[in-house]
């Protein structure tokens, strides 16, 4: 016979980092359609109560510096996602040791507040290479993706413009399924707001997976692609 | 008994004599459309051609049900199909009646969005602080009437043989309401299997759906089976009246017996039907057994034990509505008896209830002044400690975020005593007046004119605030 089940019992969580290149080249077009979609996301999850109780988002914006916009939170009680603006360079290695702190408070809190957690997600936007050194931006990765870190997190990438491919895939860890990259000629301006709505859309999915007991990250949907299969972390 | 009937026919419209109008919703099965012309009643086109007669026996079953009092709570609870609707040869979709406007909620956006069973099966203060809802507390008697309403909505497709399961009783299927006393209106009856006497399934119907994950019966897989609607009353029943997630399939499908404690306000636990002996918990826990899916209570059972807990606890009122609104107030009688033993791999117990050990209040997000080492912190209240500065926006031009933490408006002392003073003015008024009366001052019949104007004004407004705060009790 297993533990009692009350009334505190919750179904566990599933965490989306939105992780947002901020840089100059970013601005116009790109940002203004993140801010268009911004709104919408935050509706089509946190107005529909199955879905807003089992996903946690956050936004965390980076250039040469990263910041949190949205702390990680039930998307129901939060009034309006704020808009963000471009700033400078593209540190990759800021987004990651920002994260790497990030993602480990956030659990810590959650689980004072008695959330469980489904292994995190870290969705990735940019729009150009890393303007750091490459031996410090793989060194965060490298404490990001570390495995014997529990918290480590499913990371899917989404590059378009100067974006570089194998900069992308080193950043998923070259798991299939993981990184994707824009067709040649494409224009942002209707790009990205396909890809905001592919977020949304993937969010649900995954929220619709979490109730069937056995979690998924469902990425967006592209030719081709199968959902990953998530672990439990707790 | 009336002598053999035919089978009915089913009611069949051709798809040309439709004018469909806006596409109200689209998933995975087809499309439904409004039809102007039509109000109240939707289309529903199918992607595929349907297969099998299963349909035509759905829309044609209630008119097979001898008691009119029954076929009274499926046209008034549920949106059973009215017609199937043929191109031809083949049958392309159906006819079927709207949700009431009063089974939907109101969020703090203006959007009426419908009142699916989610609003109700976690902490209200939760939905509160998110959607600005008033929903009944935790344990609350309308919970226990919103799943005597279900009860007897399923009570009636247990009638008659063949009878009707459902099959996926999930949070988006069953829309509830308290406007107009505690109501319930099923969705998808158009998936409906017809079972005979001894559960097999009547009719051939190749469809496979699965059942909603988290709201499914973990002894299934695939087509649900003649039980499934007993196993989600026994859910729905934990899960609404104790406002939680209950989490157990999980659990059930590895093979563990489950051990289940449900909050019960602490007065209410006192009452003979709701005490620790109380036959209602048997009736749970057999309804959510694994072991032995057949000994799961029928509807009628539920619905009987559910009605002496609404007249044990004083709420008759809310049990006559239900019987009101649905038409119907022949008592139920269950078809297996209310008492009897707990199943073995199931245990359901009362639970004197305490607070919740987690607050909800909503968040507002501005831009705040610059600077650095501002730490971004969630507007959570309650024991969560507050948030290690790890978070922290590292500096620079447009700002950290400042988060402002909205609680529920208090009742404040400055309004406390301008309270206070309104009625020392009042008081005050008043006995100006009579001793203008007294000395026959001049002016007096005047005075008491506005007096009394304003005396009827106030009891206006007292007697418009107690109708507000009674008529839901009233059913008005």
């Amino acid at each position: 016979m297993s533990d009692a089940v009350g009334v505190e019992e919750r179904y566990a969580v599933f965490p989306f980092y939105l992780c947002l290149d901020v840089s100059a080249s970013m601005a116009g077009a790109p940002l203004d359609s993140v801010n268009e979609q911004l709104p919408l996301l935050r509706s089509a999850v946190g107005e529909d109560p199955a879905i807003a109780e089992v996903i946690r988002f956050g936004v965390v914006t980076f250039s040469d510096v990263a910041r949190t916009v949205l702390p990680l939170a039930d998307l129901s009680l939060v009034e309006v996602i704020p808009p963000v603006g471009a700033e400078g360079r593209t540190s990759y290695a800021a987004a990651f040791e920002h994260l790497r702190r990030q993602i480990e408070d956030d659990y810590t809190a959650g689980r004072a507040t008695g959330d469980k957690w489904y292994r995190p997600a870290v969705v990735l936007i940019s729009d150009g290479r890393p303007t750091d050194e490459e031996a410090r931006w793989k060194a965060a990765h490298a404490a990001l993706v570390d495995p014997s870190w529990k918290r480590h997190p499913n990371i899917l990438a989404f590059g378009f413009g100067q974006a570089d491919p194998e900069v992308l895939a080193a950043v998923t860890e070259g798991k299939p399924n993981r990184a994707f990259i824009a067709d040649e000629g494409s224009n942002p301006a209707t790009l990205v707001p396909e890809l905001m709505k592919g977020l949304i859309s993937s969010i649900v999915s995954s929220s619709a997976s979490v109730y069937s007991g056995a979690a998924q990250l469902a990425p967006p949907d592209v030719a081709g692609m199968t959902a990953i299969a998530v672990d439990q972390l707790d | 008994m009336t002598a053999p009937q035919a089978p009915p026919v089913p009611v069949v419209v051709a798809r040309r004599d439709l004018r469909p109008g806006p596409l109200l919703a689209e998933g995975g099965e087809g499309r439904v459309f409004e039809l102007p012309d039509r109000p109240g009643v939707l289309y529903k086109e199918h992607r595929r051609p349907l297969h099998g007669d299963g349909l035509q026996r759905i829309v044609a079953w209630p008119a097979a049900l001898a008691d009119a009092q029954l076929r009274s709570r499926l046209t008034a609870a549920t949106a059973w199909p009215s017609a199937v609707v043929t191109d031809g040869p083949a049958t392309v979709g159906l006819l079927m009646p709207r949700a009431p406007r009063r089974f939907s909620v109101r969020h703090r956006d203006g959007v009426a969005r419908l009142a699916t069973l989610s609003y109700l099966t976690a902490d209200p203060a939760r939905r509160s602080a998110a959607y600005g809802l008033a929903l009944p507390a935790q344990g609350d008697p309308q919970r226990i009437a919103v799943v005597y309403a279900l009860a007897r909505v399923l009570e009636a497709m247990e009638a008659g043989d063949p009878h009707v399961v459902h099959g996926d009783l999930s949070a988006k299927n069953v829309l509830w309401s308290t406007a107009q006393g505690p109501q319930v209106f099923l969705l998808d009856l158009d998936n409906g299997e017809l079972h005979g006497a001894d559960g097999t399934p009547a009719g051939a119907d190749d469809r496979r759906r699965a059942m909603t994950p988290n709201w499914h019966d973990p002894t299934v897989e695939g087509n649900p089976g003649p039980f499934t609607d007993r196993y989600s009353l026994g859910l729905i029943f934990l899960r609404l009246v104790g406002a939680a997630h209950f989490p157990l399939q999980k659990r059930q499908a590895a093979g563990e017996a489950v051990d289940v404690e449900l909050d019960v306000p602490a007065g209410l636990l006192r009452a003979p039907s709701l005490g620790p002996d109380a036959p209602i918990w048997g009736v749970a826990s057999r309804s959510l057994s694994v072991a032995d899916p057949a000994a799961r209570p029928p509807a009628s059972t539920w619905a009987a034990a559910l009605d002496d807990v609404l007249v044990d606890l004083g709420a008759r009122a809310l049990r006559d509505a239900v019987h009101r609104a649905q038409g119907s107030s022949a008592p139920s009688i269950p078809a297996q008896p209310v008492a009897g033993p707990a199943a073995p791999d199931v245990a359901v117990r009362p639970r004197a209830a305490r607070p919740r050990s987690q607050a909800w209040a909503r968040t507002t997000i501005t831009a705040g002044p610059v600077g650095p080492g501002r730490a971004a912190i969630t507007g959570r209240a309650g024991p969560a400690p507050g948030r290690p500065s790890g978070g922290v926006a590292t500096g620079v031009p447009l700002g950290p975020v400042r988060v402002v933490t909205q609680p529920p408006p208090p009742v404040t002392a400055a309004a406390r005593a301008a309270l206070a003073q309104a009625v020392v003015q009042w008081a005050g008024m008043h006995q100006r007046t009579y001793r203008r009366i007294r000395t026959g001052q001049g002016g007096a019949a005047r005075r008491v004119a506005a007096l009394a104007f304003i005396d009827f004004a106030l009891a206006c407004v007292g007697l418009l605030l107690v109708a507000m705060l009674v008529s839901p009790f009233l059913g008005i």
